[in-house]
């Protein structure tokens, strides 16, 4: 996997250029003789396949002299990261549901007790973080600059 | 007019009221600064309801701390955080986080802080000696000449990406590609929107920012958990900031880049719709060109520090030069103090220095004494910024998380926003894992809108005749600057991987 990260980065560009691309085909054309929106679009769509086609051919020519200069790619998408996602979706799936003050406090209870290393977690430690900061930064900019927040169901 | 001067500065600097309201706006303006997402901008905004209660010069002078304040706040989370606060520090992220992996944090912000109020200064002399003539010369600039200086910015892009051209190439194209969601200019044709009308005004550039950098940034320390490599940066730093952290000598060592930074800042400040966003990253990537040791740079050298906030300070008094002589607004921040200035009465324009002199004088005072308190307020400050550190980055990346998405959904009060923050964060994990570098992405989206609807516009002026790029002298010139500035850098590539094959 790690060897052909140049590759395939290449290609999942390439992929992306071209759906771009073939998109940018149904944008509609006025005939007034002058560029028209839907040429940038169709430009950079095949600026971006050309230079994704360079990306592949570089990356296919690194394979063949292998071992020299093969940087350290590490993980990808290991455990940690895939719930890091989850929680930040599910965080701002919450904030139209529960309002900023409680999808914060959760988010955060979730969030530090992943990160904090186990033999460190503090559980009244961290649901202080959590609350305390939550309030404060509430209060700060909803009750202090008047910055609007989302307000949720509590409202 | 020397009554009108005098009365002008008196009417800040003898008002304690005013004064006080400045602290306020410079502290507050920082903290807007500072935090990935909002910005002086949104600060202003918030502020403007106060200014109804003060005076013309008080208010203004309140607005003014605040833009400054805002800017050079920015460079708090660049550094320490390797999340720009606001796009006028992306270039500072370039060299200050390498610094603050050395353990010179301080160091950094010192050098930051310092030429951040120097920057505002040598732009304030410019906005008081040449602005009428800076002014008439900005005005020849139509839809040819913008073409042609945002071409030649974005062949900053080969410069931005001297690791791998290639890949530097592709994130840029990219970030044009996201700048044409949304309605496309001129004719309003809906693009890449797929019925969803939340995407017709397109994506944020902050949204953009923050997604791609601060989200990249928390997936990262997920990442270093995962595999037990996490830096403790607090072991390292240096918490025994001395003064600014830097001696006389490399001060006086940094005076001419600073000059440079200053005069690409102000330029590109005086062009309406290109802003700091981009000036911090044209003035890095001129001063790592013009450099006897440009491999120096990204390693942690104050260089490129003292090249990104000079030119984002310098940048807001380049901004006052058209509003207050012509009443061209160039960006959305100058638009809110142009809107400042006609509540109270006054009307921008080449007759402003006639009919409202006391409120030019005024402006040009606080503008100095705004410069002078985020001088003071930071380097008070700077202790205290340098123990954020001290968080264990476990605790501190969610943190940063909360405020992104008050600063996300703070945009345009859209949980949509916060979604899109998401979804660019997820792009800018592939492709940092990709080793694609990010600072061309953020450029090209930047640009692109400005660059297709001026070419648009461009063409159609001309009746499609596409010869007039080259006949009009300023776009003529900055094609060829763009032209050039490839050549040289393709050269320089190309000397260093033969250096490398030897």
């Amino acid at each position: 996997m790690k060897k052909y990260k140049e590759v395939i980065s290449g290609t999942i560009i390439f992929i992306f250029a071209a759906v771009y691309f073939g998109i940018g085909l149904t944008i509609p054309e006025f005939n007034d003789g002058f560029i028209s929106s839907d040429f940038m679009p169709k430009l950079y769509g095949i600026i971006l396949m050309a230079l994704s086609a360079v990306q592949i051919f570089m990356g296919a020519k690194g394979l063949k002299n292998e071992g020299e200069d093969q940087k350290e790619g590490g993980s990808f998408l290991v455990p940690e990261v895939v719930i890091t996602f989850v929680f930040l979706v599910l965080y701002v799936a919450l904030l139209n549901v529960l309002g900023f003050l409680f999808s914060t406090i959760l988010f955060l209870l979730g969030m530090v007790t992943l990160f904090t290393p186990k033999e460190k977690r503090n559980i009244i430690k961290i649901v202080l973080i959590s609350v305390v900061f939550s309030v404060v930064v509430y209060l700060i900019f909803v009750k202090g600059f008047g910055l609007t927040l989302p307000e949720g169901f509590f409202g | 007019m020397t009554n009108m001067i005098i009365e002008g500065f008196s009417s800040i600097l003898l008002n304690p009221t005013c004064l006080m309201w400045m602290a306020v706006g410079t502290v507050v303006g920082i903290i807007f600064g500072s935090i990935p997402g909002l910005t002086a901008t949104m600060a202003m905004a918030m502020f403007i309801p106060v200014t109804y209660a003060l005076s013309a010069e008080e208010g203004i002078a309140l607005l003014l701390a605040l833009y400054i304040g805002g800017t050079s706040g920015g460079l708090i989370s660049a550094i320490l955080l390797n999340i720009p606060g606001t796009p006028a520090s992306i270039a500072t992220c370039l060299d200050g986080r390498p610094m603050a992996e050395k353990g010179q944090a301080g160091r950094a912000l010192g050098v930051g802080i310092v030429f951040s109020f120097l920057g505002t200064i040598i732009g304030l002399l410019a906005l008081m000696l040449i602005s009428p003539t800076l002014s008439s010369i900005a005005i020849k600039f139509g839809p040819h000449e913008y073409f042609a200086i945002t071409i030649f910015s974005l062949t900053l892009i080969i410069t931005l990406s001297s690791e791998n051209l290639v890949k530097g190439l592709i994130t840029g194209v990219i970030g044009l590609i996201f700048a044409t969601v949304g309605l496309a200019p001129i004719d309003s044709t809906a693009r890449y929107t797929f019925g969803v009308t939340s995407l017709n005004s397109g994506f944020n550039v902050l949204i953009v920012l923050v997604g791609v950098y601060a989200v990249s940034e928390i997936i990262g320390t997920a990442e270093a958990l995962h595999s037990g490599t996490q830096k403790d940066l607090s072991v390292l730093t240096d918490f025994k900031v001395k003064g600014f952290g830097f001696t006389m000598k490399e001060f006086v060592s940094q005076i001419w880049g600073a000059i440079r930074a200053s005069a690409i800042g102000i330029g590109l400040g005086i062009l309406p719709g290109i802003g700091n966003g981009t000036s911090n990253m044209l003035a890095y990537t001129v001063a790592k060109n013009q450099s006897k040791n440009p491999e120096k740079f990204g390693k942690g050298c104050i260089d490129g520090i003292v090249a990104s906030e000079t030119a984002n300070n310098a940048t807001i008094p380049g901004t006052i030069i058209p509003l207050l002589t012509l009443g061209i607004p160039g960006d959305s921040t100058a638009a809110l103090l142009l809107g400042a200035l006609v509540m109270k009465g006054i009307t921008p324009g080449p007759l402003i220095f006639q009919q409202n002199g006391k409120v030019v004088y005024a402006i040009y005072a606080a503008i100095g004494v705004s410069a002078l308190l985020m001088l003071i307020i930071e380097y008070l400050g700077l202790k205290w910024f340098v123990k954020i550190l001290k968080v264990p980055t476990h605790i501190l990346m969610p943190l940063v998380f909360a405020l992104c998405i008050v600063g996300a959904f703070g945009t345009n009060n859209r949980v949509f926003d916060c979604g899109a923050l998401v979804f660019f964060g997820f792009v800018g994990y592939l492709l940092k894992k990709g080793d694609y570098p990010l600072a061309p992405l953020i450029l090209g989206f930047v640009l692109g809108e400005i660059m297709e609807l001026n070419f648009r516009r461009a063409v159609s002026y001309s009746n499609g005749n596409y010869l007039e790029f080259f006949t009009h002298p300023i776009s003529c010139v900055f094609l060829i600057l763009a032209v050039f500035s490839i050549v040289m850098n393709l050269r320089s590539i190309y000397k260093k991987k033969k250096q490398q094959a030897a």
